[in-house]
């Protein structure tokens, strides 16, 4: 945060309290197209950054998984298979729009149990201390208005010796394909979400918010700030995504 | 930490993707196959590539799941060059070449033998998946042909080796035949003999001018 009382909404300086209403705006603005888009935009790949989460969530049968920002349901519909009947997953998002979609898309595939839906906010989770064994936030983190806040949140809530594990947008390794990358991001991304989903201010608010968002090494130090231990990120295409895992100290 | 791939994580989980989407299409029209694999259900094996660097953990189940990381116990394990993975698999017996071979296998071998001899004995249904495309009749025919065409791929394989020692044998005389190879072996055997009474003579003489 830049000044008290601030926050960054895109490239712009907000009232902390404007934050999460201005967010709420852009998804329930792109909630019903969010699938396409994302197939669009990344080419079909976040698919495959989500498969390497699941593979290193470490999630089994049996287990209780809660899905924060979980949108329209891609993680949490597959930790419901890995989990099977006697699990528990939660698909959680603050965005009511987001939320519907991703319950409708589930149902629409005949998942049911062990689903559970709710809406709620990263900062101040609506579950008991020592809950679950996986706590994952994808393309979520960069929208909440304080981070560290939701990062502790999500600690307290997972059992000792849980994984936390954040899938987000990061900084790439290679300036040249950071080059490429903004290009595309600032020119194309935009004319995209107006061509799609009617709406290229959301999709310029998406690409500026990317690069607000903290680094790799910078998101690692504050994960360990809020008390994670054995933490560590992987790179994907090039650094474009980042995948932060830390687990909850027994 | 986790024995990370050397690729990008996005290329080898989206090969193995493709690789697990692809077998698990397959498993249903090879349904002995699929029955063998449920009785393995939760078993893992992990093979590794050393050059160049690869891996891949599969879980075993009526469907199969390849993971580029696997972080609980592994019950088999298997490691070599991409050379020696290719020597075992194109050996006319691979059961015996992956004890034999150069390949280091870890953990459960039974495992891997059982996998070994699934792989050799798959026999796929094609008429099933191609007849709800086509309908029946035509399923039945292009499953015939296809039938036929794997059937005579065996064929030919052992055809074509046939010929093609004949040719080297025969037409080519680019090496000798085994009856001319025993021919050979007996000249020089007799050679051999000899020699051996010729020197036995000589040594006589030489002893009989002393005496």
């Amino acid at each position: 945060m830049s000044e008290q009382g601030k926050t960054h909404f895109g490239y712009q300086q907000v009232d902390v309290d404007e934050k999460a209403g201005l967010v709420a705006g852009v998804f329930h603005s792109v909630a019903s197209r969010y699938d396409l888009m994302n197939d669009l935009m990344s080419g079909g790949i976040h698919r495959l950054w989500k498969r390497f989460t699941i593979e290193l969530s470490g999630v089994r049968k049996g287990h209780s998984v809660l899905d924060i920002a979980g949108g329209t349901g891609d993680l949490a519909g597959k930790f419901a298979e890995i989990v099977g009947p006697e699990g528990r997953v939660v698909l959680a998002d603050i965005n009511e729009s987001m939320l519907n979609v991703g319950r409708d898309k589930l149902l629409d595939q005949g998942k049911v149990e062990p689903l559970s839906y709710a809406q709620a906010d990263a900062q101040f989770l609506p579950f008991a201390d020592n809950s679950f064994d996986c706590v994952t936030i994808a393309f979520g983190l960069r929208n909440v208005t304080d981070k560290n806040l939701a990062l502790r949140s999500m600690l307290r809530v997972l059992k000792p010796g849980g994984r936390l594990l954040v899938l987000e947008f990061s900084k790439p390794t290679n300036d040249l394909l950071s080059k490429a990358y903004d290009a595309y991001s600032f020119n194309v991304l935009p004319k995209l979400g107006q061509l799609i989903a009617g709406d290229s201010d959301s999709y310029q608010y998406l690409a500026e918010s990317i690069r607000m968002h903290p680094d790799q090494e910078t998101l690692k130090e504050m994960m360990l700030d809020a008390g994670f231990e054995q933490c560590e990120f992987f790179n994907m295409t090039g650094g474009i995504v980042a995948l932060h895992r830390g687990l909850k100290p027994w | 930490m986790v024995d990370l791939p050397k690729l990008d994580p996005t290329l080898h989980v989206a090969l193995l993707g493709a690789a697990e989407e692809a077998i698990n299409r397959a498993l249903p029209y090879a349904p002995q196959t699929q029955a063998i694999l449920a009785k393995l259900e939760g078993q893992s094996l992990r093979a590794t590539v050393t050059e160049p660097h690869f891996n891949v953990t599969i879980i075993l189940g009526k469907t199969l799941q390849l993971r580029s990381v696997y972080e609980e116990k592994i019950d088999a394990s298997i490691e070599g060059t991409l050379r020696e993975y290719l020597a075992a698999a194109a050996a006319d017996d691979p059961a015996i070449a992956l004890i034999n071979g150069n390949l280091r296998i870890r953990g459960d071998s039974r495992l891997m033998q059982s996998l070994q001899s699934l792989v050799s004995e798959l026999d796929i249904d094609w008429e099933a998946p191609i007849a709800a495309v086509v309908g029946d009749v035509a399923g039945h025919q292009i499953g015939k042909t296809l039938r036929s065409l794997f059937a005579w791929g065996k064929q030919s394989r052992s055809s074509v080796e046939r010929q093609l020692s004949e040719f080297i044998l025969e037409e080519g005389r680019l090496s000798p035949s085994k009856l001319e190879l025993e021919d050979f072996y007996r000249d020089i055997r007799k050679l051999q003999q000899n020699i051996d009474r010729a020197e036995a003579k000589l040594k006589r003489l030489a002893r009989l001018r002393a005496s």
